[in-house]
């Protein structure tokens, strides 16, 4: 209390000698935003917000009806979607602020929600453009924001203090009955950065940025919501994995419990088809947002040994297919970064989760490896089982519908057993060697190799 | 596991036979979790099975494993085999602790003779990640050492890259030098790594189970019948059984047990069997009070501490 009636004394009019002034600058700001984002992944972040939110009016359930509309011109980006808007009050309070204040009210919060640090969109506005406007209607409000960001960078109040507010374009209206058809959000963003507008209008982004949509999202269309690029439909391409009698995915749930809200972790591993050669490897979701994506790298265990040992990922377990859901009310237990791009891989929990993806694994990685080692063989079992199910439609399982949980079931390995001996080989004097084929009586050197070695091992072995 | 069964007669190593019996006696104390026959027992028996001779007298321990990795002397092993209900398996504990671990209670003990090592961890860090709640796990590891400066800086770096694992994290406790590894140095080094390996590998395994695991150790023996040996060993148990454990009590009255960095030295008292007998009539009583004709009272001492379990080994003609 003491400090806070401090601050309220304060005449701000007389500058205080001892304080120093550590205030950033817009300019860092937007630049450190936007430095370490790709510019598919900014796009993806404005996705997020609209999957937010079809997700707050419909959970988990069907999302049909919903759409998210891209269009990417050489002078305009522009996303628009009908998932319900955003309300004026989060608007003027938490949807422009930089970053999410931890003591926003839950009742404005999305439960299991993608959106999380509260730079998503701001992020992408700055990545892609200099002018934008966002406009949004829910069922009882309705606002415009228009702002030129160079305007913005340099606002000052009369005191010369950097303004840190953006502005609505009246009229505003809350508390009034929307149209029900029009509910939902349109940002535009222009005065495009040139780099980014060039890039943007290459048929290649717009095949990559299609295919990323696809994988972050894959659950969201999945559910139904449309989502399309310049007029065409983001593929639905949900994940599958190869089940049949003698071959079953792992599959197992945890729940972990962190300052008494629960977390959800599901993680299937199995085998899919080795083709295309990239799509081995792991796939991390938080709270159905794609993470990682086929990731061969010690991030989700390769070449580690937590709970079991994994080898380093190999063109052999081109095959393997691990999928790793976390899942929680509060976003910000999740171990995602702001980017959405990467993992904290210091995390307990994701350290937790990665022990049980090796352990889920390894039986797989076994399996690959009994496989590639039948290459150079007469009799291939593995592979013609493999091969049979590449082409039976059948065998090949959304991952909703993998029920079994247990882990990975594969045709019992064969025993090979080893060698037990190893052969010797050395070369000596012939002289000598004469001399110890008289002392064991025998006539050929081999004899005399293997004479000495007994004599040897008898006597200190 | 490896060859020592031809070089020496397993029950011919008293203080070795002090530590099984001592063990044995902890072992008793297992019940509050079950009774303590129903415990599976794995070990490495060599030719003389005396481990497996011992805990199935003593304990009436009937599930039993023995992992050899000599498999070419198949059939002296089997011919060796005390008991019917000692399974042998032949290969390396590594693959044989995968293959035949089964979610029931455990007494472990990986009775290497040979230095620590990395594959000794890789059983160790099995254990941790598999071993029910109210498991125990010994480890019997080599601590010889080197006195000459010379020396010791080799055998300083063959043990680095022994315990070392290429790409996992280093493994010697910071700040080690050679000199650390002198006299007891080897056994208390091998101490600090064993450990570090289960707390690190039981703190993974708490990273998502709600169980909670604890691992708690209770031996921490050192001994020398030809060689300086460590045992180090100790609990594993779940949140939800800690009562169990603390109804064990193993330290009361078990003066052997040890939880900390300082081990229990089993130090053999050189007697006559004439003054074994002289002294075991007056036990048990206050070493200060013992009665004995011209022993040294430190032998005195060392006695009083290992009567009960003290072999006594006498040359018979058959």
């Amino acid at each position: 209390m003491t400090t806070k009636a401090k601050k309220n004394d304060k005449n701000p009019a007389l500058p205080d000698p001892n304080r120093i002034d550590a205030a950033p600058t817009k300019e860092l700001l937007i630049q450190s935003l936007v430095k370490d984002i790709p510019l598919t992944r900014a796009i993806i972040d404005l996705v997020d917000n609209s999957v937010d939110g079809a997700r707050a009016i419909r959970g988990k359930k069907n999302y049909k009806g919903f759409f998210v509309h891209l269009r990417i011109t050489k002078d305009r980006f522009e996303i628009e979607d009908n998932c319900g808007g955003m309300s004026v009050e989060i608007a003027r309070e938490y949807a422009f602020r930089f970053g999410r204040p931890s003591d926003m009210p839950s009742r404005l919060q999305t439960s299991h929600s993608v959106g999380q640090f509260g730079v998503g969109m701001k992020r992408a506005i700055f990545k892609l453009g200099r002018a934008f406007t966002v406009e949004s209607t829910t069922n009882n409000s309705h606002f415009i924001v228009n702002e030129d960001v160079d305007a913005w960078k340099v606002r000052k109040d009369a005191e010369g203090h950097d303004v840190w507010s953006f502005a609505f374009t009246p009229p505003v209206a809350e508390g009034e009955k929307q149209d029900p058809k029009k509910l939902g959000t349109k940002i535009t963003v222009t005065r495009l950065i040139p780099d980014v507008a060039k890039e943007m209008n290459t048929d290649s982004f717009l095949t990559e940025l299609s295919s990323e949509l696809a994988a972050a999202h894959e659950l969201s269309i999945g559910r139904g919501l449309e989502m399309k690029l310049n007029g065409v439909a983001i593929p639905k391409e949900p994940s599958k994995l190869f089940v049949s009698t003698k071959v079953q995915p792992a599959k197992k749930r945890f729940q972990k419990t962190v300052n008494k809200t629960k977390i959800d972790i599901v993680i299937y591993a199995g085998i899919y088809r080795s083709r295309p050669s990239k799509a081995g490897g792991w796939y991390v979701y938080c709270n159905d947002r794609l993470i990682l994506r086929a990731d061969q790298s010690a991030i989700t265990g390769w070449g580690e040994k937590i709970g079991e040992r994994m080898p380093k990922f190999h063109p052999q377990f081109a095959r393997f297919r691990g999928y790793v859901f976390l899942d929680c009310d509060n976003p910000a237990l999740l171990p995602w970064n702001t980017t959405k791009t990467g993992l904290d891989t210091d995390s307990d929990l994701y350290k937790g989760a990665k022990r049980e993806m090796n352990i889920l694994g390894r039986p797989v990685i076994d399996f690959l490896n009994d496989l590639d080692r039948e290459k150079n063989r007469v009799s291939k079992p593995l592979h013609s089982l493999v091969e049979k199910m590449d082409d039976d439609e059948d065998a090949h399982v959304l991952l909703t519908d993998v029920k079994r949980v247990g882990a990975f079931v594969s045709p019992a390995r064969k025993k090979v057993e080893k060698p037990d001996s190893v052969d010797i080989k050395y070369k000596r004097p012939i002289q000598e060697v004469n001399v110890l084929k008289k002392f064991f009586a025998v006539s050929k050197a081999s004899e005399v190799g293997e004479k000495t070695f007994d004599y040897v091992y008898e006597l200190e072995g | 596991m490896a060859g020592s069964g031809d070089k020496i007669d397993y029950n011919l190593r008293p203080a070795k036979q002090i530590e099984r019996k001592m063990l044995s006696e902890a072992f008793r104390r297992l019940s509050f979790f079950q009774a303590v026959e129903s415990y599976r027992y794995i070990g490495f028996g060599s030719f003389y099975f005396a481990d497996f001779k011992l805990i199935h007298k003593s304990l009436g321990i009937t599930d039993m494993v023995s992992f050899e990795l000599e498999s070419w002397k198949r059939k002296r092993f089997e011919f060796n085999n005390p008991f019917r209900c000692v399974k042998l398996r032949f290969g390396h504990s590594n693959d044989l602790l995968k293959t035949n671990w089964q979610n029931r209670r455990t007494i472990l003990w990986l009775d290497y003779d040979s230095p620590l090592d990395k594959l000794c961890l890789r059983d160790v860090s099995f254990f941790c990640n598999n071993a029910v709640s109210g498991s125990v796990l010994l480890v019997t590891v080599d601590a010889q050492t080197e006195s000459e400066p010379a020396k010791l800086e080799q055998r300083f770096s063959e043990f680095k890259d022994n315990v070392n694992d290429d790409d996992e994290r280093e493994r010697i406790p910071f700040g080690t030098t050679a000199k650390n590894l002198a006299g007891w140095g080897t056994a208390k080094v091998s101490h600090k790594i064993i450990m570090n390996e289960i707390d690190r590998v039981v703190g993974e395994r708490n990273l998502l189970t709600e169980e909670n695991f604890t691992f708690r150790q209770l031996f921490n023996f050192c001994y020398s019948d030809t060689a300086r040996m460590l045992t180090v060993g100790g609990i594993i148990y779940s949140a939800n059984e800690y009562d169990k454990y603390r109804a064990c009590h193993f330290a009361r009255d078990l003066k052997f047990i040890r939880t900390g960095s300082e081990p229990y030295m089993i130090d053999l008292p050189r007697l006559t069997f004439r003054e074994i007998r002289h002294l075991d009539s007056q036990l048990p009583m206050s070493p200060s009070k013992l009665r004995a004709k011209g022993i040294n009272p430190r032998e005195l001492r060392k006695y009083a501490k290992l009567y009960r379990w003290f072999p006594s080994f006498a040359e018979v003609e058959m």
